[in-house]
């Protein structure tokens, strides 16, 4: 399987200057992040804000320049090449933003919105564009007929499907989820979600897939890698996530998800504490005042990912096996 | 007949928007028991939060209460002339809404947008008032209330914020605390923390609580009964468990089948086929006809209505008439 | 409290440093003799006056200047000190408490235009603010000179002018002054009242419980006035400008009167 996406330790930080102080803050949004995307598979991007899993699809998309790091597509760091090329290579890489109010232009029809990005690549013959906007309307759902209405006639549904169409419309191999359903009700979700999937198997492209709901994640993911405060704490396969959350943020995630039970524990064990700000992340590793299981070394020392078992990695020092022995607590 | 606090009788409330009206509210009826928490169920457009509204009194025109009856304390909300009304809000039922980023004034430090609930409704001095608010800052958890104290909003978190709301609203000991999505906005290991908070004032205080939600999972974990509301009618009412054991309203069933489960994965999701009907254009058949796998001949010609059909279970639908 | 007291300090320090600079500078600009020059000569730069003299001059008259003496009249010799004494400080009067007058009405009225949350402000409202901002001011300021002349005429005789010394004297000046920074900080006044009122947390503010006015004043006012104190530099420069105009119809002993040679 070919690897369509690889992210070698991107880094962001953005620089914030407040108005009376001469020394320079930084946001550090992303901070040394590292995976891989393979041929027609999803990789879900779970955590909360703050986390980065948004500046990450922004990094990927080429909107902002990273600070550090590497990012291929197919083999070509997207960096390093010329801006022409960037242009070329834009219509392999797509997004779906959240909002689907504010994503599309209120002034153009669908038709417009539709035939813009055939005509920027050259996908089709410009004959063929309202023959092609007709193909991709009908594999998301959305009645031909309609392709001379403009955005606001449409319900919130409708129009992240009109969002997705534009977003198949070059062919790209790879489309950046960035929490496409969290705007919408769960009945419209569950069409949205199904859609995806369709096309994933028809068309096979991969996703990143970005979102803070577990349930949702599970639903669309092959692997999940899970983030907090700029950095991958855990990653694996869904199952391995899923059945077997090791990292002290993953369980703690787990936990705070509200069960479908009325007969279910209420009183689990809640997280406490507040996310830290990302301009003064904690000293060592990042979640270690939240944690319950934080020892002495994880004030002083930042844990790196390291793999415990097949495709599952973690950082923590709780799992640290590079030069002790595997300390596993439950 | 048991002593409800609450009770809210045929409440209509619609918006008159350019030609068309807007029945965001259109006949619902439910109760509300001491020390109980109510959940309103429903998606965008089944007037879940215009229900709360109306309750409070905070309908501004174009919107208008058109016709029923809102009962608390032997009075009816609705015939109330304003300034009794104001005597109630922020007092008797206080809310919490559903943005704590905009919600707050941006100009006023947090402690005095707090005290400010207490001053209106106490003759309080200043002193004892603002005693009072560092105490409710210290049980919503703020750390360091007595210096957070006259910090402005913009210096919290959104979870904080919330936590400000939820100091104000609680600040008369209010009989009824309204939840409009409280923690929509947040993020999930921080709506676990204010679920949980919200749970512990509750039983403190002994108060009554209505949530709003659009979460099936958080009514599972903090509601008693739950109404669930469509296209502006109460579609099923029932005690949680039984909502959860035994789903009777195709609705309610087509949306617990359409969540994904984080404990399995299904191949392909359940999804209730349709759209929502066009809420200035509402049929006079079932309103949730058009998309209802199980739907009838009479369904697409007339509207059931909410009928008991197990003790404390009631349900709006043919299949069961 | 503290905060602001230093806020401003530190904005007046450093406006009167300016000041003086600015001063200084003028001085320098008007002492340099009318007839100076620099040649180019063998690749040197070459003045006509020396110019240390030059600076020593400024020098000396700036620092009469600080001693506030502000010499004396080309003509007959009388020392120039009146002229803040006694005219400046009349214009000063004038100034200051038309836009006192200015803020106080134009609040009021802007609380009085603004919509108050409501859906629909009434129009008429709207139009009597904006019609003063739309007249030119020499309009309104004949309009009002026309009023007095009327008034007299009826023998009622408040409005006095040619001269000053009595509060009928400052009447008309103050009236004619105000008019028109009133209209605008009540628009502004009435525009920022109604952006607030559009906000989420007035809702909350209602659902606590809160009665209209207290709305008003601690909830809308407190986010209105940053932005009516924040026109009030722009509001100032107009009415400077105005100033020259109402002193000359209205025969007011101020100090643009003074400069352009009319007393």
């Amino acid at each position: 399987m070919n690897k369509i996406i690889e992210v070698k330790d991107l880094v962001k930080y953005f620089e914030i200057s407040p108005a009376h102080s001469i020394n320079k803050n930084y946001v550090k949004a992303v901070d040394g992040v590292s995976f891989d995307i393979f041929e027609g598979e999803t990789l879900g991007l779970v955590g909360e804000s703050g986390c980065g899993k948004s500046t990450i699809g922004r990094l990927i998309l080429g909107l902002t320049k990273p600070t550090s790091g590497e990012i291929f597509l197919e083999g070509r760091n997207i960096n390093s090449i010329s801006k022409k090329e960037l242009r070329k290579i834009r219509k392999d890489i797509q997004v779906v933003f959240q909002n689907p109010y504010s994503a599309l232009d209120p002034k153009m029809t669908i038709e417009d919105i539709l035939s813009e990005p055939l005509s920027i690549h050259k996908i089709v013959y410009k004959y063929d564009y309202s023959k092609e906007v007709k193909r991709l309307l009908e594999l998301v759902g959305i009645s031909s007929k309609d392709a001379k209405k403009f955005p606001h006639e449409f319900s919130g549904g409708q129009r992240q499907r009109i969002c997705i169409a534009r977003a198949i419309a070059t062919r790209p191999k790879f489309i950046i989820c960035d929490e496409p359903v969290s705007a919408l009700d769960v009945s419209v979700q569950s069409q949205i979600l199904n859609l995806l999937d369709d096309l994933q198997k028809e068309l096979n492209v991969s996703y990143l897939f970005i979102a803070h709901s577990l349930n949702v994640i599970r639903h669309v993911s092959n692997r999940v890698a899970v983030m907090y405060l700029g950095k991958i704490v855990e990653m694996g396969t869904t199952e391995e996530i899923y059945n077997n959350p090791l990292h002290p943020y993953t369980k703690a995630l787990f936990l705070s998800a509200p069960v479908l039970n009325p007969w279910s524990n209420k009183d689990r064990e809640i997280l406490s504490g507040e996310i830290p700000s990302p301009i003064f992340p904690p000293k060592g590793c990042s979640f270690h005042p939240r944690c319950k299981y934080a020892t002495g070394i994880c004030s002083e020392k930042k844990p790196f990912l390291q793999t415990i078992d097949g495709s599952h990695k973690i950082s923590c020092h709780l799992y640290d096996i590079s030069d002790k022995t595997k300390e596993v607590l439950t | 007949m048991m002593d409800r606090l609450l009770e809210v009788k045929d409440l209509k409330t619609y918006f008159m928007i350019g030609k068309g009206t807007i029945k965001a509210v259109d006949g619902v009826t439910f109760s509300l028991d001491r020390n109980e928490t109510l959940a309103i169920v429903g998606e965008s457009g089944s007037g879940k939060s215009v229900s709360a509204l109306s309750i409070m009194g905070l309908i501004k025109p174009p919107g208008k209460i058109v016709s029923g009856e809102i009962w608390f304390n032997g009075r009816n909300l609705l015939d109330m002339p304003e300034k009794d009304m104001r005597k109630i809000r922020g007092n008797r039922i206080s809310m919490v809404y559903q943005e704590p980023m905009t919600s707050l004034n941006p100009a006023i430090p947090v402690g005095e947008q707090i005290r400010e609930a207490i001053v209106i409704h106490t003759s309080a001095s200043k002193m004892a008032s603002k005693e009072r608010a560092i105490q409710l800052m210290k049980d919503v958890n703020i750390p360091e209330a007595r210096i957070r104290y006259k910090d402005l909003p913009g210096k919290f978190s959104g979870g904080m914020r919330q936590r400000i709301m939820i100091a104000m609203a609680l600040a008369c000991y209010p009989d009824i605390l309204i939840a409009d999505e409280p923690t929509t906005a947040l993020d999930v290991t921080i709506q676990a923390q204010i679920m949980k908070l919200l749970r512990t004032m509750k039983k403190g205080l002994n108060m009554s609580m209505i949530l709003i939600t659009h979460d099936l999972g958080i009514v599972a974990e903090n509601a008693d009964r739950v109404i669930v509301m469509y296209c502006g009618k109460v579609m099923e009412e029932a005690k949680v468990e039984d909502l959860f054991r035994n789903p009777k309203h195709p609705y309610t069933v087509g949306l617990m089948k359409s969540i994904p489960s984080i404990d399995t994965k299904v191949a392909k999701l359940y999804s209730i086929p349709g759209y929502i009907p066009h809420p200035s254009q509402f049929p006079r058949r079932c309103r949730f006809s058009n998309r209802c796998s199980k739907a009838k001949d009479i369904c697409s010609s007339k509207q059931p209505d909410l009928i008991e059909v197990k003790e404390g279970h009631k349900v709006r639908c043919w299949l069961y008439m | 409290m503290i905060r602001i007291i230093k806020l401003v300090s530190k904005k007046v320090l450093s406006s009167s440093f300016m000041f003086l600079i600015f001063i200084y500078i003028t001085v320098l600009l008007c002492t340099i003799p009318s007839n100076f020059t620099l040649d180019f000569e063998n690749g040197r730069l070459i003045p006509s006056h020396v110019g240390t003299l030059i600076i020593k001059d400024t020098n000396e008259k700036f620092l009469s200047l600080i001693r506030f003496d502000l010499g004396r009249t080309g003509t007959d010799g009388r020392p120039l000190n009146y002229l803040v004494t006694d005219i400046m400080k009349n214009s000063i009067f004038l100034l200051s408490s038309g836009l006192v007058l200015a803020i106080f009405l134009g609040i009021l009225k802007g609380i009085f235009d603004s919509k108050g949350g409501r859906e629909r402000g009434s129009n008429l409202k709207v139009l009597s603010t904006i019609i003063p901002i739309s007249l030119p001011d020499i309009l309104i300021i004949a309009l009002l000179q026309r009023l007095a002349v009327f008034l007299n005429n009826h023998g009622i005789e408040i409005f006095r002018v040619g001269g000053g010394g009595t509060i009928n004297h400052l009447l008309l000046p103050l009236v004619a002054l105000s008019i028109l920074p009133a209209s605008y900080i009540g628009r502004i006044t009435s525009m920022s009242m109604d952006d607030c009122y559009k906000q989420d947390f007035i809702n909350i503010a209602i659902g606590k419980g809160c009665s209209n006015s207290r709305i008003l004043w601690n909830h809308v006012m407190r986010n209105a006035l940053p932005m009516i104190i924040g026109s009030l530099p722009t509001i100032t420069t107009i009415v400077i400008s105005n100033l020259l105009i109402v002193e000359r119809v209205f025969g007011y002993p101020g100090l643009t009167n003074a400069l352009v040679g009319f007393l």
